[in-house]
């Protein structure tokens, strides 16, 4: 009976657009930067020196000039979806050429294109130009796309995680051979325990990451870990530094569709006759991409009422209304951190209690020493 | 809350992909080496194929041999299937050659491709 309610649901259902647009920009962007090694492949796997490796021998080759009116129709295309114009036309075009690529030659393949193929496939299906995007501001219309899609797109991710850990349970990987010959610092560290350390870890962390996503409790450390996982993993294997680039910026995409919805956005207030908030304010309005934030001069007295701040309470801090609850300070910015797609990681990390501690002070001193025409 | 016939079919297709994505990394797990679609990524080895081309007049040369003094073979990705591909290629470079053979894993079986 659950299960009907949850398919119903699935279904009819529909999601905040805000989220799935941000995917679709992250995703776009990671389109446009496979772009030049795309082109790379096609190009290469011409060469007469190269085994060619079709899947069907029945489809045509891409000659030279078609590789190049391929790159630069890719590229066209990936900027437009990114943009969000004529986002569905242009998503469609771009499946369309990852589908090429995945069917032509198996030299063209790779786990990122594959990925790529699929996410844009599903953000087109879902109608990811309903927000932020030139088609939403030339036609607007309800900022929600059906929940189907979204929910395979997390599924997806949740996939990519578990088989891409139970994949490496095998003698060479866990013995420590793998990671050894790829990881740049390699050769330099022969010590294998290191390695199979690494791999276990890493193994554990890809496991946790497929179904801790999907919790609200685990969320905030998936979201942690899967972060640094996607920034340390380029690094340390430099010589698949610029595809994993691509492919850390596709995945840490997908991580957005996981945010929980809030059906009401958070009021902020902040002190209006402060120089140094009025900074902050303009930092959290920019990258407020999700429209979640609502800001309120502290010399609104209506809304201080509706809430109980006091208007030296006001002007004192800047204030965060969640659930009801007033929160005030450092702890407010944490909380309004959550909330921006290009802070969620690190709020995180400034929500750990020693850098709390560390934070409420430093907020405590420049709040006593800040720069303002009305002092409370 | 019963569904319509389109609502239906979207669950089958909502079913039917989720149903994909399971099954065919699976059936790539039981593959040992690296292939494709199974997101193995820097997971495990990959497979050691050796080849060698059996000429018309009955020589046999390695392909490192060859590799020395030419250009050829070359794949751009460590998961391309080589027995698979390779020998057709090794045929239509050496038009001289009748066949060629291949072994896996150092595998002491050859397995030949007869090239037409």
């Amino acid at each position: 009976m659950q299960l009907k309610a949850v398919l119903v649901e699935l279904v009819r259902g529909t999601v905040d657009a805000y989220p799935v647009a941000l995917c679709r920009i992250g995703v776009g962007l990671a389109a446009i930067l496979q772009g030049p090694s795309t082109f790379w492949y096609l190009q290469q796997h011409l060469l007469p020196d190269v085994v060619r490796a079709k899947r069907f021998a029945f489809l045509p080759d891409l000659s030279p000039p078609w590789t190049s009116i391929f790159f630069l129709v890719w590229l066209l295309v990936s900027s437009l979806f990114t943009v969000g114009f004529f986002t569905t036309v242009n998503g469609i075009v771009l499946a369309t050429l990852l589908a090429v690529l995945l069917v032509l030659d198996q030299n063209l393949y790779s786990n990122h294109v594959y990925l790529l193929f699929l996410t844009v496939s599903l953000l087109t299906i879902s109608g990811a130009g309903r927000a932020i995007s030139i088609d939403a501001r030339q036609r607007p219309r309800a900022a929600i796309v059906p929940a189907a899609p979204i929910f395979l797109l997390k599924f997806q991710l949740s996939v990519v995680y578990a088989f891409t850990a139970l994949q490496k349970i095998n003698g060479a990987y866990l013995a420590g051979k793998m990671l050894r010959g790829i990881f740049v610092f390699g050769p330099l560290i022969p010590d294998a325990r290191l390695y199979q350390a690494i791999g276990i870890v890493t193994i554990n962390s890809e496991l946790f990451l497929a179904f801790a996503i999907w919790h609200k409790k685990t969320l905030p450390i998936a979201f942690l870990l899967g972060f640094a996982l996607h920034v340390l993993i380029p690094p340390l294997i430099l010589s698949h530094f610029y595809t994993l680039i691509v492919f850390s910026l596709l995945t840490l995409s997908l991580y957005v569709l996981f945010l929980p919805e809030r059906p009401q956005s958070l009021p902020v207030l902040w002190d209006d006759h402060c120089f140094f908030c009025s900074g902050w304010i303009r930092f959290f309005r920019t990258f407020d991409w999700l429209g979640r934030l609502e800001f309120a001069r502290a010399s609104d007295y209506m809304l201080l009422s509706r809430h109980s701040i006091s208007r030296e309470g006001a002007g004192r801090e800047i204030k965060v209304v969640v659930d009801g609850r007033v929160i005030g300070g450092y702890d407010a910015v944490v909380k309004i951190s959550c909330f921006l797609p290009i802070t969620m990681f690190c709020s995180i990390l400034l929500g750990l209690g020693p850098i709390r501690a560390i934070g409420r002070r430093a907020y405590e001193w420049i709040a006593a020493y800040r720069k303002c025409t009305y002092k409370a | 809350m019963s569904l319509s016939p389109k609502e239906t079919l979207l669950a089958i297709v909502i079913a039917g992909y989720m149903l994909i994505q399971i099954l065919v990394p699976l059936k790539e797990m039981t593959n040992r080496h690296l292939t494709q679609f199974g997101w193995k990524m820097f997971a495990m080895a990959v497979e050691k194929v050796e080849f060698r081309i059996i000429y018309r007049d009955g020589t046999v040369e390695a392909l490192p041999a060859i590799l020395k003094r030419q250009k050829i073979g070359r794949i751009l990705r460590v998961d391309v299937d080589r027995p698979r591909f390779v020998p057709p290629h090794l045929c239509a470079q050496f038009p001289n050659a009748a066949a060629i053979e291949f072994s896996r894993n150092q595998n002491s079986t050859w397995e030949q491709y007869e090239c037409s």
